[in-house]
């Protein structure tokens, strides 16, 4: 079965990002209900053509060049394998605010996703993972969220927004705190949720 | 290394079932298990992960163990 074979490939491939970068990333096999999800979404696609059946995640400190850094380091850790690594880069091509380093590599011919993420990026794209569990796993792709009416679209746009503001100040340079258009962002929508869970 | 199966319930925020392994691959093994037990479901998410330690889990994965409003305290939050 192809993602038992998985385990072992992924585990080897922890230990040598870990071993290289002093910092153990986290792993998962993709689980079989987001691969169904992701087979009907994408149609046509087939389970081989699936690249992060296997992943990884690494959330770095010192912003953007910290991130080119590493997703280099990862780049060249993999690059004797048959097939050359893959650098998709959704810093360029956000998708829905989304954005990330992603390095696919190919221990033994296998295909792994690792997500390189600043913190910034990583504590955005949890928070709006987290909404799409709420309000319909749609929402990361640009469909309406499903229920909380057009106040969830002003808060799904609301988020985008704050995502791009991020973006540009880590373009810049920037790191950790939110500049004061981010954190009026953010705080309109944590007080959206506050009111939402105190309502009747 | 310390290897987790997580159950978590998408629409209530909700996790469901937290258990610590010895190796990847008995977390692997009891993935496959609750996913025979449970089916595949949209809401219910079923996964086996790894990480350095519980600690370094949530916070790689945070979403499955904080409320969208902590998620979101968390970010305006964030000091470095």
């Amino acid at each position: 079965m192809l993602l038992v074979a998985y385990g072992p490939v992924l585990a080897a491939a922890v230990e040598v990002v870990s071993a290289e970068l002093g910092q153990v990333p986290s792993s998962r096999v993709k689980n079989t209900g987001t691969i169904t999800e992701k087979l009907r979404r994408n149609g046509g696609h087939t389970l081989g053509s699936i690249h992060d059946l296997g992943g990884m995640r690494l959330v770095v400190i010192g912003g953007r060049a910290e991130q080119n850094r590493v997703g280099e380091q990862i780049r060249q850790l993999f690059s004797n394998e048959d097939r050359a690594p893959r650098v998709i880069d959704r810093r360029l091509e956000p998708i829905q605010g989304y954005r990330a380093l992603h390095v696919i590599v190919y221990p033994d011919g296998y295909p792994i996703e690792i997500q390189v993420r600043t913190e910034w990026q990583h504590l955005w794209a949890e928070w709006f993972e987290r909404l799409a569990d709420q309000y319909g796993r749609g929402i990361r792709y640009g469909e309406p969220p499903v229920g909380g009416g057009d106040t969830a679209q002003e808060m799904v746009d609301s988020l985008i927004t704050l995502a791009d503001q991020i973006a540009e100040a880590e373009e810049s340079g920037g790191t950790p705190p939110l500049n004061a258009v981010a954190l009026a962002l953010a705080l309109m929508v944590i007080d959206w949720l506050r009111s939402r869970r105190s309502g009747p | 290394m310390a290897h987790f199966l997580l159950i978590y319930d998408r629409a209530a925020g909700r996790l469901l079932l937290q258990k610590e392994f010895a190796t990847d691959a008995e977390a692997l093994a009891a993935r496959f298990a609750a996913e025979a037990e449970y089916g595949v479901q949209q809401n219910v998410e079923i996964l086996a992960i790894s990480a350095a330690s519980e600690a370094e889990l949530k916070r790689s994965h945070g979403r499955y163990f904080l409320s969208s409003q902590e998620l979101g305290e968390r970010l305006v939050g964030a000091e470095r």
